[in-house]
């Protein structure tokens, strides 16, 4: 019971590290500005970057690495992925709720600026933080980490 | 002796720790950044007219303030129109524009750009005279205005602020 606990909060724990790595790549990337330079801007809105798509990628290895179920991976990446949705909508539009910006219509751009935003970044994020982290399993079966399928 | 997979779990945590420490960071200084754009001041801190007989010549010292913690404003452009008040009137005195595109200028957290400004008046002009008329009568009391934009650099592209201020002399 202890043991299945441990492993319980573990996993939560490796999950919400994935999500708080994704968000963070993913918003570190908005608030420096480099996904809003003039070519993206024009052609094709704010957007991540390919550097910004492989740091996602080499990062997504290690929760591969920590957990060694894959099923068990699978699963953390879905809730990893819905949590960092919603962490990065929240962050991007935290002036609207702590009244920094107080204009409906600019809380409104803001928020539908946020959704675009997240959108366009996690259409190419979900895909590689998968690779990523399959990645990671298959390298933990190599190292022996520990790492059984359930089939 | 710790296990490999201690040593994976630990190294993807620390690297988590790391990432969330920095997220919320960011976050603060982002949401710093909306603050920092509807605080952003002009300060006229001088404005000292020479008036010869051939010659006039305006020196000007303003600033520009971050009355905010936010880092990541750079002044890219910076236009501004002198007026004084003449009686109510605003008249027009001079207008000039500082550009810093090769070089933008950074403004960091709760400091400011000080600019000195020397500015020859074109003595042909109308508003030249009307200036001087005006001024050699109230040589202790001018209420100059200064009206600019700012262009920022900011991590949203290039933003214009209007930035007014008011000075006695």
């Amino acid at each position: 019971m202890v043991i299945a606990l441990r492993k319980t909060v573990r996993n939560a724990l490796i999950t919400l590290g994935w999500t708080i790595l994704i968000a963070a790549l993913i918003l570190q990337a908005f608030y420096g500005g480099h996904c809003y330079t003039p070519e993206h801007l024009s052609t094709y809105g704010p957007t991540l970057t390919l550097l910004d798509v492989i740091a996602l990628f080499a990062l997504s290895v290690l929760p591969g690495l920590a957990s060694f179920d894959l099923e068990l991976l699978v699963k953390m990446y879905f809730w990893s992925l819905l949590l960092s949705i919603v962490l990065n909508y929240l962050c991007i539009t935290l002036p609207s709720y702590l009244g920094v910006i107080t204009i409906a219509a600019l809380q409104q751009l803001l928020a539908q600026g946020a959704i675009v935003f997240i959108f366009r970044s996690m259409v190419p994020s979900s895909i590689i933080c998968l690779m990523g982290g399959l990645l990671g399993a298959f390298l933990g079966e190599r190292l022996n980490l520990g790492y059984t399928t359930r089939s | 002796m710790p296990t490999k997979e201690a040593v994976f779990t630990a190294i993807f945590f620390a690297i988590v720790t790391v990432s969330a420490i920095s997220l919320a960071i960011s976050t603060l200084n982002y949401v710093d950044f909306y603050r920092a754009i509807e605080a952003l001041s002009l300060t006229v801190l001088d404005v000292s007219p020479s008036i010869g007989q051939n010659s006039a010549k305006i020196d000007l010292t303003f600033a520009i303030v971050n009355p905010t913690r936010y880092t990541g404003l750079s002044l890219r452009e910076f236009s501004y129109v002198l007026y004084f008040d003449a009686d109510g009137e605003l008249i027009y005195v001079c207008w000039r524009t500082n550009s810093y595109r090769e070089q933008p200028l950074p403004i960091g957290p709760f400091s400011n750009i000080t600019f000195q400004n020397s500015i020859d008046l074109d003595l042909s002009q109308e508003s030249t005279k009307s200036f001087i008329k005006f001024y050699e009568n109230h040589t202790e009391s001018v209420k100059w205005a200064l009206k600019c934009n700012g262009i920022f650099l900011t991590f949203i592209g290039e933003l214009t602020v209007p930035l007014n201020a008011l000075f006695f002399s």
